[in-house]
């Protein structure tokens, strides 16, 4: 029997939405705070942002950021790295720290009713670190088998061929963010402690708590909670500012290759870097980004992806690392096809930089993110991620407010505009980790300047 | 249709509406007004363990071209018409069912719904060759990045080989093998729809900010003109074919970083009551920084990974167990440190402590996940398609938090205690070390999980 299938629904208005509104404020110890109220959301977000990220990091020493967020959760003074993770996730709470190119940062999901005595561990935690010897070394021999590991995933090594590419060899962004074997090998325990001495200032932290605040235990309210928790945190440390990082782009047309003999596939990272954007053209190159590979009708997804049948998938991203915009695109293509995909994007970056532009697919994308705000920021963690984004990029507090109006009345003609400020005609440099045999030839006919380094 | 509000009591928290529209189709919705947005997850209840000898993958496959076009939508406007309301939507296919899923701002609800009813409806009015063909490219792309190309990425499939018979509905991973793939015809694939796809071997799940009733009525508006399939097949049953008798561990010698142990055990469905005390257990064993494998075998740098997981199943569930070596060493320390926390619980229990730190681990992502429209609606439809009731979200919760040490340790005993896993042994090329000898040491190795020695 025939379906009876019913025409196409008209659909209604595009909805109105509007970035959850946020309080700050500041404890008796200079830590700012911002709260955000959300209804319903039992499990809170909360981020603590502290300086001292990989930007300030010494060249020698990359990674020590990284390794002294992890140290943080090696035991305290009180407690022993085993009760102290037993402690707090006996409360629920998922909690974890990283670092990023402008600071370092702890972030912890909790049941609203736990949010106090969760709040009073993560005290003890940066008040109190033990930073004990045997846990420090233990801490650098472990990453440095994660390191080892990574050696041997293609797109691990086409990203870290792709920094290297990139920047020149004297920067910090030439080098992934957690560090090479070298540098963890040559970081010292000593040096994860001077580390910490830069960020343990609390006049220089930024708490953010996302959530239902309504519910965060009997009879507190969460101003009260952080006054009595992370407020007592003093140290010594006076507030000073970090090093200025100059922007550092490079033009040129390198590619790495890193050999993985035999391999079905390459791991083929393109990009190029530029300056700092101005806030208009942050927005317009968002979109173009998304034009670029945001989703599966995205230009390079329909070239990689559905035209040359290739890749099971292609992306593009910018991101800002330090005063530098870095516009990646990336995809994992059969080996036969690395120098077509790779042809793809350049000739998709050359188009766009002319304004020759697919109308319909820029206009699915400056849709597409002027609507899904209602849908990326539904949680507090996503929430808590955003306005730490604002914190640490010192974007306004009413970004969003600028950021969706701009969008409304963005043209293809503005993105193109800012896309060509923020790409570099010479063309692209990047990295394919793959089977050299197979694809240096391909790759060097399309004008890059290649390397060739071993991977397995 | 029917419609069977739930009772108050049993509303923990959050409400659950359902009904079942007069062609079979179960419709859930439930409210959550914190966003203006809805999500619709349809699930049918259909994936690679339906699938025919020497067609696998083509439940995966079958998949992809759910989104080549159906009556009235054109090739890839489905995700087209959900990207540019703001949304996001994909697929997945597991051994039990496929799952579609979207989230878009509330006002597109109607879109979606028909969106989904016209596939579900007339798919096979828009297939062609061409989409078969493209697709097909697509998923052996797929196949190559995740499992080809990347450091143990045929782990599972190995595994899941070695514990299950040929004939087994679980012999084969979704992803299916590159000969069958390239064996998948036209013909195949619209009798694989006429088969499967109907409104009564599926679930449509809808959170967000909508009114439960008038959703289950635009659902019934929309879905109600779809026949039902009279004749659906019965669903897959492991009863006939048992997991393979434990044989001597697979060696693989490639180029992977580390000496590696990945091992299986049979375990029953999901649905037996053993599940909740077992995965209480697992979560005692592996999960987070106060997990018995982080204190035991991590910080004491006895491995360089250590894991362990509970995937469960229809037909059989699987206790999964991944141990690597570390600075080119062998796995063993790591593999004997985690078998003896294994045996530990099947036998003196894990700690009152352990079991609350697992419990609230577990509560939390509950919580989290009904927080979220878009994990709301998978997880009622996951409920309503496996277990055949929405509320049963609760009663997981319930048994969750009911769990006692004692539940863990006979669990353990019964499910894992004094038998032998399947194992898959990794060693990197050029270690030194020859596949005889290590083979050896596997043997030993293969003898400690659950023997508590």
């Amino acid at each position: 029997m025939k379906a009876a299938l019913r025409a196409r629904p008209a659909v209604g208005a595009p909805p109105t939405w509007a970035f959850p509104t946020f309080v700050r404020g500041r404890l008796g110890n200079g830590m700012d705070t911002v709260l955000c109220h959300l209804p319903g959301r039992e499990v809170v977000h909360l981020r603590m942002v502290l300086p001292a990220g990989v930007g300030v990091e010494d060249m020698a020493r990359a990674g020590v950021a990284a390794t002294t967020a992890a140290a943080l959760y090696e035991g305290t003074g009180e407690r022993s790295a085993d009760d102290l993770a037993m402690a707090l996730e006996q409360f629920g709470a998922g909690s974890s720290a990283g670092a990023h190119w402008r600071g370092m940062q702890i972030s912890a999901s909790v049941p609203a009713f736990d949010l106090g005595p969760v709040l009073a561990l993560l005290t003890e935690l940066v008040a109190e670190p033990a930073f004990r010897q045997d846990e420090l070394e233990r801490l650098q021999r472990l990453r440095l088998e994660q390191i080892a590991i990574q050696q041997f995933q293609p797109q691990y090594r086409s990203g870290k061929a792709f920094s290297a590419a990139a920047f020149p060899s004297w920067s910090r962004l030439a080098v992934p963010g957690d560090g090479t074997a070298a540098t963890v090998t040559a970081t010292m325990p000593d040096d994860i402690r001077a580390h910490w001495a830069q960020a343990a200032c609390p006049a220089r932290v930024t708490v953010i708590v996302a959530g239902d605040l309504s519910t965060v235990g009997a009879g507190a309210d969460v101003d009260t909670i952080l006054d009595t928790t992370l407020g007592t945190w003093r140290t010594n440390v006076s507030p000073r500012q970090d090093d200025t990082v100059e922007p550092c782009p490079l033009s040129g047309r390198s590619m790495a290759v890193v050999d993985f003999p035999g391999a079905v596939q390459t791991n083929l990272q393109l990009g190029a870097v530029t300056g700092k954007p101005i806030l208009e053209d942050r927005v317009a190159l968002s979109v173009a980004a998304h034009y670029l590979g945001g989703f599966v009708g995205s230009r390079l997804s329909t070239r990689i992806r559905e035209q040359l049948a290739a890749s099971y998938g292609a992306s593009a991203s910018v991101e800002y690392r330090l005063d530098n915009t870095v516009l990646r695109m990336q995809s994992s293509v059969e080996t036969d096809a690395t120098a077509a995909a790779a042809a793809v994007m350049d000739q998709e970056v050359a188009a766009l930089r002319e304004g020759d532009i697919d109308v319909d697919t820029m206009r699915d994308a400056i849709d597409n993110l002027a609507r899904a705000s209602a849908m990326r920021f539904a949680q507090p963690s996503a929430v808590a991620a955003e306005i730490e984004g604002l914190v640490v990029e010192g974007l306004p507090d009413d970004y969003h407010e600028q950021r969706h109006r701009q969008l409304l009345e963005l043209t293809p003609e503005r993105v193109a505009e800012a896309f060509r400020r923020h790409s570099v005609p010479a063309g692209l440099c990047g990295a394919a980790a793959g089977a050299a045999a197979s694809i240096a030839g391909p790759l060097a006919k399309l004008g890059f300047d290649l390397s060739v380094e071993r991977g397995v | 249709m029917t419609t069977d509000p739930v009772a108050p009591s049993r509303q923990r928290a959050f409400p659950v509406v359902q009904a079942t529209l007069d062609n079979g189709l179960p419709v859930v919705v439930s409210q959550d007004r914190a966003a203006p947005i809805v999500a619709v997850s349809v699930w049918y209840r259909v994936g690679s363990a339906d699938e025919e000898p020497h067609r696998t993958g083509l439940a995966h496959l079958f998949e992809h071209l759910m989104f080549e076009g159906s009556a009235q939508v054109a090739a890839g406007e489905h995700f087209q018409q959900i990207h540019q309301a703001g949304g996001f939507n994909n697929a997945t296919t597991s051994f039990d069912r496929t799952k579609y899923y979207q989230c878009v701002p509330v006002e597109y609800l109607d879109l979606v719904l028909w969106l989904e009813a016209d596939r579900m409806g007339g798919l096979l009015e828009a297939l062609t060759q061409e989409s078969l063909d493209k697709q097909r490219g697509i998923v052996k792309n797929e196949r190559r990045q995740r499992y080809e190309t990347t450091p143990y990425g045929d782990s599972w499939e190995r595994l899941y080989r070695g514990l299950y018979p040929d004939g087994h509905p679980y012999h084969h991973l979704p992803i299916g093998s590159m000969k069958d793939l390239d064996a998948a015809s036209l013909t195949d694939v619209h009798a694989f729809f006429e088969r499967h796809y109907a409104p009564n071997n599926a679930v449509v799940a809808i959170a967000g900010d909508v009114d439960p009733d008038a959703a289950i009525e635009r659902a019934a508006h929309w879905f109600g003109g779809i026949p039902p399939n009279d004749e659906l097949p019965p669903p897959p049953r492991a009863s006939a074919v048992s997991p393979t008798p434990v044989g001597p561990p697979e060696v693989v010698e490639g180029a992977v970083p580390e000496d590696a142990i990945f091992a299986g055990f049979a375990l029953p469905p999901s649905t037996d009551a053993c599940m909740p005390p077992l995965e209480v257990g697992f979560n005692v064993l592996s999960s987070g920084r106060g997990s018995a494998f982080h204190r035991h075998v991590i910080r004491p740098e006895l491995a360089g990974q250590s894991a362990a997981s509970l995937e469960r199943g229809q037909v059989g569930s699987l206790g999964g167990f991944v141990v690597l070596g570390k600075d080119g060493g062998s796995a063993d320390a790591g593999w004997q440190a985690m078998t003896d926390e294994v045996a530990r619980l099947a036998t003196d229990g894990p700690t009152t402590d352990e079991v609350e730190r697992a419990q609230a681990q577990w509560r939390r992502g509950w919580l989290e996940r009904v927080a979220d429209a878009h994990s709301r609606a998978d997880e009622l439809a996951a409920c309503a398609s496996l277990y055949g009731d929405p509320q049963h979200t609760f009663v997981r919760y319930e048994e969750q938090m009911r769990v006692t040490p004692g539940a863990v340790r006979d669990a353990f005993a019964a499910a894992l205690h004094g038998r032998e896993p399947t194992v898959v042994r990794y060693l990197p090329e050029n270690s030194g070390a020859s596949v005889g000898a290590d083979a050896n040491a596997d043997a030993d190795a293969a003898a400690a999980p659950g023997t508590g020695r």
